[in-house]
């Protein structure tokens, strides 16, 4: 570990995916994230042990900013490996990745600190989408397999130049209008440890298989609290889900059910009224030539939804005025 | 002390100037105070001055200076405006029939939190559905801008700017289009001394090609770091007569002459600055069909560079190795050769 402390903390959770979470832990290292160093922020690897785990040695050797823990867990959701992870930051901010197979564009580090610097309280939001060709959901309609994306990933050299993930990637079906709508969830969000602490951390109720759908109450809470003032969206970066038969991005015969209990127990905490977050987004960051087909749709949908709200003269981001209104209380 | 100071230049267009003013001031500018930052509005006197007193009713944080200047030029009256300028980040306005949007300030001032030496852009358009050179062929004058703006309330909602002006002559393609100038820019106070702050050459009607110049000599430095567009904010040129943004007998002649000022500084061409930009803070409704439009433009020009084998933003590249020499002054000058 470094000496120094790190601002911002990247809690990464992993199971049963070593394959997947090596290509995550390279993504985030300072090899392919630009213009930082390894004193500007630390790997939190929390791994839960299963049959198939990371070597540890393999996941050390990728920088000196990153600590690896392996823990013994009964349950099958990861909300106690969030808690552990966070309670071993450092850092003033984290980074929270529930999971654990989703790698990165290379300047969420540098574009992350910069938004930290502006506001130490911001909510940064890194899009998220899906390698491949279609969403993994059908991915046996459409032969699509880890083969088939190994082989995809080893075609583009992504180490070389990590935006080229955006070539063979897709829209996710988490956010499917884009980047510029309000989002439903976020496996990629940078907030400071203190709001982190203020909604109580990853609520222990979530206990279905993969935490059920405690990525969007965690992501919306966040966003609701009146500190995270600045909510910014990388629409120039990304993180990109690799297959690896996860709960809900895989597609099993009861995906329907599963789904269905994961929105049950979300909306019980939420008077039944769960709700992307509507808070209008601020952009950070370059989009370069890889993204910008992606940007496109995004500013296209946001067109077509703004569009819409005007004609019904509806606000188009009514979570903002709860912040304004101080009304949201925990 | 503020954080921000903000040159404006005005010469001989009192009423545009004052919704300048009223544009960034701080009732209208968002989530920012008074105390943040200052207005510094460098007047060179005309037939047609603005009111003091209806300066500073504006606010304390405007600093209105009336200047005697016999040159046609802005270029002394922007060095007096450095000379005054009390923060370490500074924003120049050398056109003051500019408004601007209302998180210009919020955001150059969240933009120089991220980085001292950032240089911040923001985009540029024109009031009215024409281009304001073209304003006789148009049937197009102030009347009709009044009127327009009126209409808007603006006051209440400075992005409804962006429904009753046009994409204008400055940057056509978008926010992804290198800009070949700009008409509102925030940088430190470092930036530009390194530039030596406005060039006295350029001592041509409006400043000739000054703007240009200086924009791209700031580009170009290495450690300006990172170049920021405002994706959703704009200024809003309002018609007032200029020397080259109006339909005036001339003007071609004297753009080429611009042209040759710059091009004889700079050793020949004088490009766009090719820099990726990095997009700063929100698109709101009223701008949304602008960034559709520009990333549609932006993947286009990609797609052309891509296939005949070029670099997309070779300044990006180019700055390190740019040349800089000190002058008997012990001033930074760049040599743009």
């Amino acid at each position: 570990m470094t000496a120094t402390t790190p601002r911002l903390s990247f809690v990464v959770v992993v199971y049963n995916m070593p394959r997947q979470a090596m290509n995550t832990l390279y993504s985030l290292s300072v090899r392919h994230q630009r213009n930082v160093r390894e004193r500007d922020y630390e790997i939190i690897v929390v791994e839960n042990r299963s049959a198939n785990n990371l070597s540890e040695e393999d996941v050390l050797a990728l920088g000196s900013n990153i600590c690896y823990f392996r823990r013994d867990e009964t349950s099958q959701s990861p909300v106690g490996a969030i808690n552990f992870g966070v309670a071993k930051a450092r850092g003033s901010n984290i980074c929270l990745m529930v999971d654990g197979a989703r790698m990165v564009t290379p300047r969420i580090v540098e574009y992350g600190l910069m938004a930290i610097t502006a506001d130490s309280d911001a909510l940064v939001a890194v899009p998220g989408y899906s390698l491949g060709w279609q969403d993994q959901h059908h991915h046996l309609d459409a032969a699509y397999s880890e083969t088939v994306e190994m082989k995809l990933l080893a075609a583009t050299n992504w180490q070389q130049n990590g935006y080229r993930l955006f070539d063979i990637a897709t829209i996710s079906g988490a956010n499917p209008n884009g980047c510029l709508n309000p989002l439903m969830e976020c496996n990629c969000v940078i907030t400071s440890a203190k709001n982190f602490a203020a909604i109580g951390g990853a609520n222990p109720d979530f206990q279905l298989p993969g935490g059920g759908s405690i990525n969007l109450h965690i992501f919306r809470q966040l966003g609701l609290l009146p500190e995270s003032r600045h909510y910014f969206v990388m629409a120039g970066e990304g993180s990109f889900h690799q297959f690896h038969g996860g709960i809900t991005t895989a597609q099993w015969s009861d995906l329907e059910e599963v789904l269905e209990s994961h929105r049950k127990q979300l909306h019980s905490y939420w008077d039944n009224n769960f709700h992307s977050l509507r808070r209008e987004p601020m952009l950070l960051g370059a989009t370069n030539s890889h993204a910008q087909k992606f940007l496109q749709f995004s500013s296209q949908k946001a067109k077509k939804r703004l569009r819409r709200l005007e004609r019904h003269g509806q606000q188009p981001w009514p979570d903002d005025t709860v912040i304004d209104q101080h009304q949201f209380d925990y | 002390m503020p954080r921000l100071s903000i040159i404006v230049v005005v010469y001989r267009m009192s009423r545009q100037a004052m919704n300048t003013l009223y544009s960034l001031s701080a009732r209208y500018q968002r989530n920012v105070s008074e105390a943040d930052y200052e207005i510094l509005v460098m007047e060179n006197l005309s037939a047609d001055n603005l009111d003091p007193e209806a300066v500073q009713t504006l606010g304390s944080n405007i600093r209105h200076y009336r200047r005697d200047e016999s040159s046609p030029s802005p270029v002394n009256a922007i060095n007096e405006g450095f000379h005054a300028a009390r923060a370490p980040f500074i924003g120049l306005i050398i056109d003051g029939a500019r408004m601007v949007t209302p998180r210009v300030v919020e955001y150059a001032l969240m933009a120089s939190r991220m980085s001292a030496n950032t240089l911040v852009a923001v985009p540029a358009f024109n009031l009215g559905p024409y281009l304001h050179h073209q304003h006789l062929d148009c049937d197009y004058g102030e009347i009709q801008e009044q009127q327009l703006l009126e209409q808007s309330h603006w006051q209440n909602n400075g992005y409804r700017l962006f429904d009753i002006g046009n994409l204008g002559e400055a940057n056509p393609r978008g926010l992804f289009q290198p800009f070949m100038e700009n008409n509102c820019y925030f940088t430190s106070r470092d930036n530009f001394a390194a530039i030596g702050y406005a060039d006295e050459r350029f001592q041509y009607p409006g400043g000739g090609s000054l703007n240009l110049h200086m924009f791209r000599s700031i580009g170009m430095l290495p450690q300006c770091e990172p170049y920021c567009v405002m994706t959703g904010e704009g200024t809003f040129h309002q018609f007032h007569g200029g020397v080259t943004t109006a339909q005036v007998e001339g003007r071609v002649e004297l753009l080429l002459q611009f042209r040759e000022q710059l091009e004889s500084i700079w050793g020949g061409r004088f490009p766009a600055l090719e820099r990726e930009p990095f997009l700063i803070g929100a698109a709101t409704s009223h701008a949304q069909k602008l960034l559709h439009y520009s990333s549609v433009r932006g993947l286009k020009r990609f797609n052309r560079l891509h296939d005949n084998s070029c670099i997309f933003c070779q300044d990006d590249l180019q700055r390190s190795h740019f040349y800089y020499q000190r002058d008997s002054a012990g001033i930074t000058k760049c040599d743009p050769r």
